[in-house]
């Protein structure tokens, strides 16, 4: 694997708490909005959502794609991100 | 561990002193491991069964233990196996079972001698012939042909019956010299119109058919062919398919190229195959028709089908009616499971499906296999308006797709686990991802990589995108770049310069499902995907023995065996288990030794060697050896998708021993 964002690494780091949406790797201000309206305000309801639709990275990133019109590099960073936090803490 | 050596001595000694059956006595009630080497003796009992006296005894003994699980590689303490004793004691027998479960004479012993050395040493010829021969196809020792093929019957398959031809061997024919393949096809021609009527008969009108009653045709169409068709179905019962005497003489006065052949027509009536059991109503009186058109009674064992007749009247409606509702189910299932809605043609169906069977046999190695040919373009047979129109609304039906919205969330989730693809919960947020999922699956139907492999790059980037094949250019050049060395003729090339070779490819036919039937009518990256996933072996042959590569599992088929230590061998047994052919598919005919080894290496090298059963890659010669990597990938990409035209044009070969049925 090639290098990870600083921002993926710090939330890989720890658990996620009550972290906010912005705080995954992928999504910024824009995106963040984006979701909160859509009620995604916690970095744990699209964790929600990304284990319903089971790890899934085509269906993921179709979500993403959808709920707050990300691009392929944005979804895929936080595909990736939620995918290792998982694998590290669930 | 203690126990384990006291059980081996044991063994040890049975195998020495006692008799078989003590020995198969003993193996069956102990399950210690015998892959040991027994301290003082230095040997393993499978060394020992390898090479006692007399013959037979060690011949049931090796065989014996081998099927326990025996390993044929053991090395004792001087690095000797079974299969080094094999061949000092030029036990040939032995030896192809010991190599058929995988052992391995290239293995060194101590002293540095394989199998091969010790062979020449203990001037054991026929072992040394046997190893040249089977195991190292370098050497083309016998150049003439060693086989010998045979037409042995033809076989006609719909979905309701099966009717099989045999040839019979006329002196006179063999002194013409006439292409059997243009014969069959002749053959093919002159009786698809039979057939063409015969069906419909049976299907179409379903009032008429009483059973046991005939139908009579006459063709006098043609060449003055005089053919009478008696067709009678003789019981409806599930269990039961009459088998009965159909006389078809076709009077070959005059015209040479009129073969005569006797007819067993053979129904067999919708249901488990596994309870059908064919009796034979044989009745051998044969008849022999003169130039006279006149029909005669086939004198028939009628009491005995007489009781099963009232059962019969009424099923006959009962199953040509669950055919048809057979059949529309089969179109729905397909159209939902493909998404390609059905371009059904109307106006006719395609049911009936001709086979060859060929004897292939080698008499020096004692072999005989049996290819069965599938024809690639099947026959269409017209049906009666009435079926097609029920077909037509069903299909219509069930390939005008529900819209999105009416999709509810259990039939959503059938359909998707129906293509394979198993969804999370559906629900309001997670819906509409998978129906855009289903929309996507059902416009490429997904590559289901069931086995679970992962090919080399080039590969899965072909098997996912599908519009590689319609630009080929790059790939025509890299092939023929790597052709144009291959023939320059004062090159020094590994195993000469005589254009004898071919490679091959094994396909596992519970994969293909014979494909070339349903190439013409899938799109055909579909076939690509099926064709890649059903390869299981590369390998390189040479004419004068084209089947050699199945010698090994046939010694072990005719024992009984069901397992091997070889995993292409396995692969085989599994495959004839499941009473089907391999198939088998020569490729790049008529090259030069090196050219074969070459294209068997792209192959294996595009196929990823852990996808397939070969055990090591294969080596590259000329211009090819000094490519990169991606290249020879590409090269070899290009040789399987050449690979795969061949098998649709040619169709699909199955090959098994002849005591499957």
């Amino acid at each position: 694997m090639s290098s990870t964002s600083q921002k993926h690494r710090n939330f890989v780091a720890e658990p996620m708490g009550e972290k906010p949406v912005t705080e995954l790797a992928g999504v910024g201000e824009v995106l963040g909005k984006r979701l909160e309206t859509g009620g995604f305000d916690k970095a744990y309801v699209v964790l929600g959502q990304f284990l319903v639709l089971k790890k899934d990275k085509e269906l993921f990133q179709e979500w993403m794609k959808d709920a707050c019109s990300a691009n392929s590099k944005q979804s895929a960073d936080c595909y990736q991100c939620l995918k290792d936090w998982c694998d590290e803490f669930l | 561990m203690g126990t384990t050596y006291k059980e081996c001595f044991k063994l040890y000694d049975l195998i020495q002193n006692g008799k078989f059956s003590s020995v198969k006595h003993f193996i069956s009630k102990n399950t210690t491991n015998i892959n040991v080497v027994l301290p003082c003796k230095g040997i393993g009992v499978l060394h020992l069964a390898v090479g006692i006296e007399p013959l037979e005894k060690s011949k049931e003994c090796t065989e014996l233990l081998l099927k326990k699980g025996g390993d044929p590689n053991l090395c004792n303490d001087d690095g000797v196996t079974p299969v080094h004793i094999a061949a000092i004691w030029g036990r040939v027998d032995n030896l192809k079972l010991l190599l058929g479960c995988g052992g391995d004479p290239y293995v060194r012993d101590l002293d540095g001698l394989t199998a091969f050395d010790y062979a020449a040493r203990e001037q054991q010829w026929n072992v040394f012939d046997y190893l040249q021969n089977v195991v190292d196809e370098s050497n083309d020792v016998g150049t003439g042909c060693g086989y010998t093929m045979d037409l042995e019957r033809i076989l006609v398959t719909t979905d309701n019956m099966v009717a099989e031809y045999e040839p019979i061997t006329d002196e006179q024919m063999q002194n013409k010299t006439y292409r059997k393949s243009d014969m069959i096809r002749q053959w093919f021609d002159d009786n698809s119109l039979v057939i063409n009527k015969l069906y419909p008969t049976i299907l179409g009108e379903t009032y008429l058919i009483d059973d046991f009653q005939s139908i009579t045709l006459d063709l006098t169409e043609s060449h003055d062919t005089n053919n009478t068709f008696r067709t009678c179905r003789s019981n409806g019962d599930v269990e039961i398919s009459g088998v009965k005497p159909l006389d078809c003489t076709v009077d070959k006065t005059g015209d040479p190229r009129k073969q005569r052949l006797s007819v067993f027509e053979n129904f067999s009536l919708p249901g488990s195959p596994n309870n059908i059991t064919h009796m034979n109503y044989n009745t051998k009186s044969s008849l022999k028709k003169s130039k006279t058109i006149e029909t005669k009674e086939i004198p028939r064992d009628d009491r005995e089908l007489d009781k099963a007749m009232a059962v019969v009247q009424n099923r006959t409606n009962e199953f040509l009616s669950s055919t048809n509702v057979d059949r529309v189910c089969n179109t729905r299932r397909s159209s939902n499971s493909s998404g390609v809605s059905s371009n059904y043609s109307g106006g006719s169906i395609t049911i009936a499906s001709f086979h060859e069977e060929y004897k292939y046999e080698d008499k020096e190695e004692d072999v005989v296999l049996v290819e069965k040919r599938l024809r690639v373009s099947p026959i269409v047979l017209p049906l009666e308006e009435t079926v097609e129109s029920i077909d037509q609304t069903a299909v219509s039906v069930a390939s005008s797709l529900p819209t999105t919205v009416q999709y509810d969330n259990n039939t959503l989730r059938a359909e998707l686990l129906k293509l394979g693809f198993s969804p999370g919960p559906i629900q309001d947020s997670t819906r509409t991802l998978y129906l855009k999922k289903l929309q996507a699956l059902k416009q490429t139907p997904v590559v289901v990589n069931s086995q679970g492999k992962t090919y080399s790059v080039e590969l899965e980037k072909s098997l996912r995108n599908v519009d590689w094949m319609l630009n080929l250019q790059q790939y025509v050049e890299l092939e023929s770049k790597a052709r144009a060395d291959f023939a320059n003729p004062n090159k020094k090339w590994r195993e000469g310069t005589a254009k004898t070779s071919f490679t091959y490819l094994l396909l596992d036919p519970r994969l293909t499902h014979n494909l070339p039937e349903r190439a013409s009518k899938q799109n055909q990256h579909v076939s690509w995907v099926t064709f890649v996933n059903s390869i299981f072996y590369v390998g390189k042959g040479k004419r004068s023995r084209p089947y050699s590569h199945l010698y090994q599992a046939l010694t072990l088929w005719k024992r009984d065996f069901k397992t091997s230590k070889d995993k292409k061998v396995q692969q085989i047994l599994d495959i004839w288990s499941d009473k089907v052919g391999v198939v088998c598919l020569h490729i790049f005919q008529n090259v030069i030794p090196a050219e074969a080894y070459t294209y068997e290496a792209a192959m294996i090298d595009v196929l990823g060697i852990n996808n397939i059963k070969n055990l090591k890659a294969g080596n590259y010669y000329g211009v090819a050896a000094s490519w990169p990597l991606k290249e020879r990938r590409l090269l070899g990409l290009y040789l399987l998708y050449k690979a795969m035209l061949i098998f649709l044009s040619e169709g699909e070969r199955q090959l098994r021993p002849d005591d499957i049925d």
